[in-house]
């Protein structure tokens, strides 16, 4: 895998500050309130990917980068993994970092394509999901949760949160093509040094879990907190930094 | 399987054939903007009087029967549904609700698809706290949980306790928020009222309010009575080819 095609256009780095996330350990979760003066930095990383098999590991790659642009911001994933899935997702945000639309596409093992865009809560668009002989356009109108945000927006929302030993929150994670919302438990467990092949680096290491899924994931502790490392215990796969 | 326990409230039960796929009932989209939510509104009391009532069900050649109770309690309400579709897929949920119609509790025993269903969840607000036990190739783990539910989200398993406690009328359109804490999933879909229809069903002709209630990629059609309660007299769900009417109704 040669990483080195996506560095051009890798220059710089992450953000910071609150989020709409919803603290657990009270009956009733409220919601943060939006913070307009949070700091927003544009940023590219680029991580390796590895899934680990009983015979044999496939590796890929995964790129972030979000990048201003006239009318808010725009973060684009680009995702590889041996010769099964390709995945491209781009997620338009407004000035305020409200998620307007997400656009995105799968080929490889399978093909699909769909194009959502957000008015308040109302999510309305169109997926298409089959071979690349046949996939029928099929259209989406949903709600989603007031406390909820667009899954494909975690890469933005993650950092912003406010980093910290014992930090706990619950997140909600919006699916708008099942029309889903799957709850997330982050908890802040300790601090570690980690190396990955960009480097060592000083971070907090964080437990990401819902009742059959769990991960781990080391962010920087610096500001803005960037992702180093994943490693999802249930499905055998992990990632690391290589270039930021 | 143990179905004398189950005999005593199922007085009246008929088990019929296959109804097969229903036809002119395509899915639409919403398009009405205007949402509230469960809990906006409280229940109207006269609506929360005790039924009974018995169904039978249809998915695909397959063909069983579900039976509907709803009760006072000391604390609330009880909500207690059973369904059968034969020696491996069976079920009886219990939801226990507050007086205002909040879901406290859900309990559900059975099997699906012939791996043991066995859960406990209990509500304090958002948080849901409960166990449950999965079916592993060799044997059988409890699973206790801890998560949260979004804002104005309920128990899946409280819907069709739910239903009948809504301020039924032709245009009214509400957004369901159905939380299945197993998974901490919870499913977005929007119920609308669009017409009144006279219907009849093996347990009579029924004026009623047609309703969908359109899912991700798909929409399910229900018809509750029009008389208060407004219980469940037919529902149909073309894409699965799910089919459950009422055949035995208690006062």
């Amino acid at each position: 895998m040669d990483l080195r095609a996506f560095r051009p256009w890798l220059p710089c780095l992450v953000a910071a500050a609150g989020t709409a996330c919803v603290a657990p350990g009270t009956p009733r979760s409220t919601l943060a309130p939006r913070s307009p003066a949070a700091p927003i930095t544009t940023f590219a990383d680029s991580f390796l990917d590895v899934l680990h098999r009983p015979a044999r590991s496939d590796t890929g790659w995964l790129t972030d980068r979000f990048e201003a642009t006239a009318n808010g911001y725009r973060l684009t994933a680009a995702f590889g993994i041996g010769p099964m899935v390709f995945r491209t997702t781009t997620v338009f945000f407004d000035l305020d970092m409200v998620v307007d639309s997400v656009r995105g596409w799968v080929r490889g093992l399978r093909y699909v394509e769909y194009a959502v865009t957000y008015a308040a809560r109302r999510v309305t668009g169109w997926y298409q999901s089959g071979n690349a002989e046949y996939s029928p356009r099929v259209a989406i109108a949903g709600v989603r949760p007031d406390s909820a945000f667009e899954a494909n927006a975690i890469k933005v929302l993650l950092p912003r949160l406010p980093w910290a030993v014992g930090m706990k929150r619950t997140l909600f994670e919006f699916n708008p093509i099942s029309a889903s919302t799957q709850t997330w438990i982050i908890t802040v467990l300790d601090e570690e040094q980690v190396t990955v092949p960009a480097g060592t680096f000083e971070a907090f290491r964080a437990e990401l879990a819902d009742p059959a899924e769990r991960e781990f994931v080391w962010y920087t502790r610096d500001v803005p907190h960037r992702c180093l490392k994943l490693v999802d215990v249930t499905n055998d796969w992990s990632m690391e930094l290589i270039h930021y | 399987m143990q179905l004398r326990a189950w005999q005593s409230w199922l007085p009246c039960l008929i088990i019929v054939g296959s109804l097969g796929r229903a036809a002119g009932a395509g899915a639409q989209n919403p398009s009405v903007p205007q949402l509230a939510r469960p809990g906006a509104e409280r229940p109207s009391v006269p609506a929360l009087v005790a039924f009974a009532d018995s169904f039978v069900s249809s998915h695909g050649s397959d063909s069983g029967w579900i039976c509907d109770r709803f009760t006072p309690t000391a604390t609330g309400y009880q909500h207690t549904e059973s369904f059968w579709y034969g020696p491996q897929q069976f079920r009886t949920t219990v939801v226990s609700f507050s007086p205002g119609m909040v879901v406290d509790s859900v309990r559900a025993r059975g099997q699906s698809r012939g791996l043991v269903l066995d859960l406990d969840v209990v509500y304090t607000g958002q948080r849901a706290v409960g166990w449950y036990y999965r079916t592993d190739p060799d044997s059988l783990t409890k699973v206790p949980f801890e998560t949260d539910m979004p804002d104005s989200a309920f128990d899946a398993a409280a819907q069709m306790g739910l239903l009948p406690s809504f301020d039924w009328h032709v245009g009214m359109q509400r957004h369901l928020l159905e939380f299945e804490p197993i998974h901490a999933r919870t499913s977005s879909a929007v119920l609308s009222v669009v017409a009144e229809d006279s219907i009849t069903v093996p347990a009579g002709t029924f004026a009623t309010y047609r309703a969908e209630l359109m899912l991700a990629h798909t929409t399910v059609y229900l018809w509750f009575t029009r008389a208060a309660p407004h219980r469940p007299v037919k529902v149909l769900d073309p894409a699965h080819q799910w089919t459950t009417e009422m055949v035995r109704l208690i006062e």
